[in-house]
């Protein structure tokens, strides 16, 4: 009767005219039209580097060290999401929730160090009306923080699903299409270390 | 649950019955709220979208009534702009999006021999988020003060709301929140239609239906949804910055902290002119369907109406500077954009050379759709050639910003969307409602409205050149602008005797009109096949397609000699032979037909988002509510049991 | 042109002939609309006469730019008449008549004429690059011994100021706000503007074209008066509540009238309105 379940039929396979599950060509398409949300965030960072008139600046501001770490740590969540989509592809469903938790929690990690710097950044007077790179930089990073904390959501909520036997071994589609938006959000942020961070003028 | 029909070879009258039977599904108001048929859904946007057609052409007529004659008074100032805001904003978004959506609800599915859209629940999301965004937005007329003292809180600075005007510096009252706050809900209800239809497009098509197979409409279907899926984004991160800048004093457009006006203008016309095309493409695809059945002979050129539409979609990218022009972006840009903006004519003009050939050596038939479709070709190449004088930059910093760009964005829009809508809505009205509308009146409404709208707005290219700028609440007397400014008004109320016509006509047809068989034009798509109105299911059994046009060759054969079609005999038109199982690929199996359920979880998360709308304007902790409701009904929409 | 397949009894005639029966009679709105466009045409230049009238220049860059529309006007008007004259030829010639009772031929396409009407249009387009280029770069140029000229945009108001005749290098006379802007005739102005408010454009259509006027940034352009008289001005940017009456006017005079005007102002020693002029004083 009207017990919970996901969406998509049980071992009944629909044939699309591309060969592509509806549900995963979504989700790329959903992806390629975040490409362009990031990307107009993202000129506006570069539009507006180098010309606040006021500081602080980032050079003054940054620790490449730190966010080193929790850039590395996002990157090892994608492996751990990786190794969570091979494991109920092989059926082992305790594995992917123990792959998925990782994954959760390395992003949550994450998300703490965005946190702190931000509080760090916020205590050392940069606000987002401060100037220029206040308003692009926590816009940008924001967003971004919002996109990872919408992906814990989506990865607790499978594991949830997984431990109420409502997510079975048929159902890997939708833990890889939870994987193509984490993997996603991975590489917005290495793009965002390398041209935010990274490539900082002095 | 389930609504589960039995299996194959039931007659089209057995298969209504059933239909009919399933009771609840399709009766009352419940059935409409959680409906998640397309076709259910394309009439809500049709209605809801005509409505606010309605109340733009209101706008317009007080609008044109101001300015009828030299410093009137019959609205203040702020009145005036606050209408003419939310006359351009309501008739792009809240109309001819809307409309164009609909069109896409009710025929996509159908031409390509599908039950219905990959989505159906996020169809109806679709719809419900464009309701309350359009809802949303114009409640912004009650914050001002007392509206029937003529207070009116409404939007104030124009559809394309340029900073620094919209900074809260300039603009303090709420009017432009609510504005921009509307148009992130209303791109949110664009942005899941574009996946859903571009999905539906490349994954559900009917066996043998290749992309070469598909009618123009779905192509420029197509197209149009990359655009979305691609434009909206940047306006909505545009929207977000203005957002910041006037809730938490962001710096995004602030000159004062070393930001620039030029980033909302870039982003919005990077958005904006991907965006006129969108708002063009699908009236083209309806012109396109329409023109071959009442010429009686193919659309001429096929393969090179879908390259060019697609041509279109990809150089709209590179233009949008051209409405800028005048920013003192510098000779290099500027002379760029020139170059972009001239070749952009090239592939519209290829439409316009092969809808003509396909009239050419046919037998037309002057029913309403086909005068609203040449109308549309009539109007669109003076709209097209207006636009080549404004891509000539250096006339264009003459003609930017007065009555001369009104008349060519009006000419295209009024004349080429809105004619090619209409144009849809003559023909396939017998399609959903089982009835004709009354020729006689169409004639009478296309005369009116065609005659009106060249009233209208040929008087506003010589005011334009007669430098007349826009967005002025009123003109001197002795500036020469009276007589021009006084016909365009008369013309104006032609216009609206015809869409009075055209509501009646559709409001008695819709009970009296003289019924419609399955085919009543002759057509050649796949929709003519099934009965009018069709069934919940669509299709008995999934066809198999053999060609372009594939309804007309199975209706004509054609005769090896002469090369004229011949009628195939009777009997042999609506039963394909086909190998393949019924309804299996989309949505069934096992030879049963399968809808997708019923579900009031679209409609409880898109209420979500006017709540966190008002949130931001007013109160914090109602965002959270909102946020929560949205929450929740996704959530629900997660986990609810269905068959898609 | 050669019309095929007329039925034998009508006439053969070289235009489309009217048929009775011919359904909404577009002909006839079309005649009676070009009619009413002629008469009115003939009625008199009074409906085309405006102090903001493009086509009535008095200034170089804005004749050159309605030249410029005339090169591209008349190819236009030529088009449309071919293309709407062809509607209406294909709407008389290709009507569905009673004694159709056969389908016609079910042409498909015709790839010569695809590519000729793809490629005639980018050639007949291509004309038109050079003249815009080369009217983009003449317009952005800061012409020699220009008289410079500073304006500043406010909601909703127009500020002029001039170059100092005794200090060149220092800061500009300001004039009042709502002062008509003074030039002197037949010599090249070149102004730059200034917003430290919302966006403005600064119009004189019988002088030249428009040139916005953005804050954050120092737009500029150069125009000339080539008749003495007083030319009606307008913001052509929506700025606000009062953008319909932001207008002004440019006194176009002998430069004996001009100095004079400029004198007065530094005699009574207006400092600079805005401190921005000041602090960019270059």
């Amino acid at each position: 009767m009207a017990h919970a379940a996901l969406p998509g039929p049980a071992g009944h396979h629909v044939e699309t005219n591309t060969g592509l599950d509806n549900r995963k060509l979504l989700m790329w398409l959903f992806l390629g039209s975040d490409c362009l949300f990031f990307g107009s965030l993202i000129s506006a960072y570069l539009l507006y580097r180098d010309r606040s008139t006021t500081g602080p600046y980032p050079h003054e501001l940054y620790d490449i060290p730190f966010t080193s770490v929790s850039s590395f740590v996002l990157l090892a969540s994608s492996l751990s999401m990786v190794l969570a989509l091979a494991a109920i592809q092989k059926g082992d469903l305790r594995r992917m929730r123990i792959w998925l938790l990782c994954t959760s929690i390395l992003g949550i990690v994450f998300l703490s160090g965005q946190a702190f710097e931000f509080t760090e950044f916020y205590r050392e007077g940069l606000h987002l009306d401060t100037n220029l790179f206040g308003t692009t930089f926590f816009v940008l990073t924001g967003f971004h923080g919002a996109h990872v904390t919408v992906g814990v959501l989506i990865l607790m909520s499978l594991v949830a699903a997984s431990w109420k036997g409502v997510l079975t071994e048929e159902h890997s589609l939708q833990v890889e299409i939870a994987g193509l938006y984490w993997h996603f959000v991975d590489i917005v942020w290495i793009i965002i270390f390398t041209l935010v961070y990274l490539v900082t003028p002095q | 649950m389930a609504a589960t029909y039995m299996p194959k070879r039931v007659t089209m009258a057995e298969a209504i019955k059933q239909a009919r039977g399933d009771s609840w599904t399709y009766r009352g108001i419940w059935s409409w709220i959680t409906t998640v048929d397309h076709k259910r859904i394309g009439a809500m946007y049709f209605v809801t979208s005509f409505i606010f057609f309605l109340i733009g052409g209101i706008e317009a007529l007080l609008i044109r009534v101001q300015l009828a004659s030299p410093a009137n008074e019959f609205l203040s100032q702020d009145q005036y702009n606050r209408i003419f805001t939310m006359h351009g904003t309501t008739m792009i978004f809240l109309v001819v999006m809307p409309m164009s959506a609909a069109f896409f609800n009710l025929l996509v599915p159908l031409m390509i021999g599908a039950r219905d859209v990959a989505f159906p629940r996020l169809n109806a999301f679709s719809y419900w988020v464009f309701l309350f965004g359009g809802l949303f937005m114009y409640t912004s007329f009650f914050t001002g003060g007392n509206i029937l003292k003529g207070d009116l809180g409404a939007p104030d600075a124009g559809w394309f709301g340029y900073a620094p005007l919209t900074l809260k510096r300039f603009s303090p009252d709420h009017g432009v929140d609510y504005w921009l706050l509307g148009l992130q809900i209303l791109g949110l209800a664009s942005l899941a239609g574009g996946f859903n239809f571009i999905v539906t497009i490349l994954n559900m098509r009917a066996p043998g239906m290749s992309l070469f197979r598909m009618p123009v409409f779905v192509w420029m279907t197509l197209v149009t949804s990359f655009l979305l899926i691609f434009a909206i984004p940047v306006i909505s991160v545009a929207l977000f910055e203005l957002m910041f800048d006037r809730l938490f004093d962001a710096n995004f457009f602030n000159a004062a902290k070393g930001g620039t006006p030029l980033l909302w203008q870039h982003m919005f016309w990077l958005f904006g002119h991907p965006e006129v095309y969108i708002l063009i493409l699908p009236a083209m695809g309806i012109v396109s369907e329409v023109l071959p059945v009442f010429s009686r002979k193919p659309l001429f050129g096929y393969p090179f109406v879908v390259f060019s539409g697609v041509a279109i979609g990809f150089m709209s990218w590179g233009v949008w500077a051209h409405h800028m022009y005048t920013t003192g972006l510098g000779s290099v840009a500027n002379s760029a954009f020139g170059i972009s903006t001239i070749l952009i004519a090239v592939p519209t003009g290829v439409k316009i050379f092969n809808w003509l050939a396909t009239m050419w050596g046919g037998q037309l038939e002057f029913k309403t759709p086909m005068l609203f479709a040449i109308g549309f070709i009539a109007m669109f190449t003076i709209g097209g050639l207006t636009g080549v004088t404004h891509s000539i930059v250096p006339t264009d910093y003459q003609q930017q910003d007065t009555y001369y760009i009104v008349a060519h964005f009006h000419q295209v829009l009024f004349g080429g969307a809105i004619f090619g809508l209409f144009a849809g809505m003559y023909y396939w009205f017998p399609k959903f409602t089982g009835r004709l509308m009354d020729e006689t009146w169409g004639k009478v409404n296309f005369w009116l409205m065609f005659i009106g709208f060249n009233l209208t707005f040929q008087p506003m290219m010589i005011l334009g050149l007669m430098g007349m700028p826009r967005r002025i609440h009123s003109y001197p007397d002795n500036y020469g602008w009276g007589f021009w400014n006084a016909m365009a008004t008369a013309g104006t109320f032609l216009i609206a005797v015809g869409v009075l016509v055209f509501m009646i006509n559709f409001i008695v047809s819709l009970f009296r009109g003289k019924k419609a068989e399955a085919d009543p034009w002759d057509g050649r798509t796949l929709e003519w096949t099934i009965p009018s109105p069709p069934p919940p299911y669509n299709f008995a059994e999934i066809p198999q397609v053999h060609s372009l046009d594939e309804y007309w060759h199975q209706k004509y054969a054609e005769d090896p000699t002469t090369g004229r079609p011949l009628p195939v005999p009777a009997g042999a038109a609506h039963h394909v032979a086909t190998g393949a199982p019924d309804g299996d690929a989309h949505g069934g199996g096992h030879g049963n037909i399968h809808l997708p359920d019923p579900s009031y979880m679209p409609l409880i998360a898109a209420l979500g988002l006017p709540i966190i709308g008002f949130g931001l304007i007013y109160s914090a902790p109602v965002v959270a509510v909102g946020v929560l409701v949205l929450v929740v009904g996704i959530y629900g929409w997660a986990l609810e049991p269905v068959n898609e | 042109m050669h019309l095929r397949g007329l039925r034998a009894g009508r006439t053969a005639t070289r235009t489309a002939s009217l048929h009775p029966h011919r359904p909404a009679g577009a002909r006839f709105v079309a005649l009676a609309l070009l009619l009413g466009a002629t008469s009115l045409l003939m009625s008199g230049c009074t409906l085309f006469s405006s102090p903001q009238n493009t086509f009535a220049p008095a200034g170089e860059v804005a004749h050159d730019q309605r030249n410029l529309y005339l090169i591209t006007m008349w190819p236009a008007v030529a088009i449309m008449i071919l293309v709407e004259g062809m509607i209406l030829f294909l709407v008389v010639r290709f009507r569905r008549r009673k004694t159709d009772t056969a389908l016609p031929p079910q042409v498909h396409g015709n790839n010569r004429l695809e590519i000729a009407w793809t490629v005639a249009p980018i050639i007949l387009l291509a004309l038109f690059v050079v003249p815009v280029i080369s009217g983009i770069v003449d317009l952005a140029k800061r012409p020699d011994n220009a008289v410079q000229i500073d304006v500043t945009g406010v909601q909703w108001a127009w500020q002029f100021s001039y170059q100092n005749p005794n200090n060149p290098d220092g800061p500009p006379i300001a004039g009042h706000f709502g002062d008509p802007l003074h030039v002197p005739v037949g010599e090249d102005v070149f102004v730059r503007l200034h917003s430290d408010n919302v966006i403005h454009s600064f119009w004189v259509p019988k002088l030249a074209g428009k040139i916005d006027v953005i804050p954050s940034r120092t737009n500029h352009m150069w125009f000339r008066g080539d008749e003495v008289g007083t030319f009606a001005g307008q913001c052509a940017e929506f700025c606000g509540l009062s953008h319909a009456d932001m207008r002004f006017t440019v006194v176009v005079e002998p430069r004996a009238d001009y100095d004079a005007y400029v004198g007065g102002l530094a005699a009574a020693q207006q400092p600079a309105a805005s401190d921005q002029l000041a602090r960019q004083g270059d």
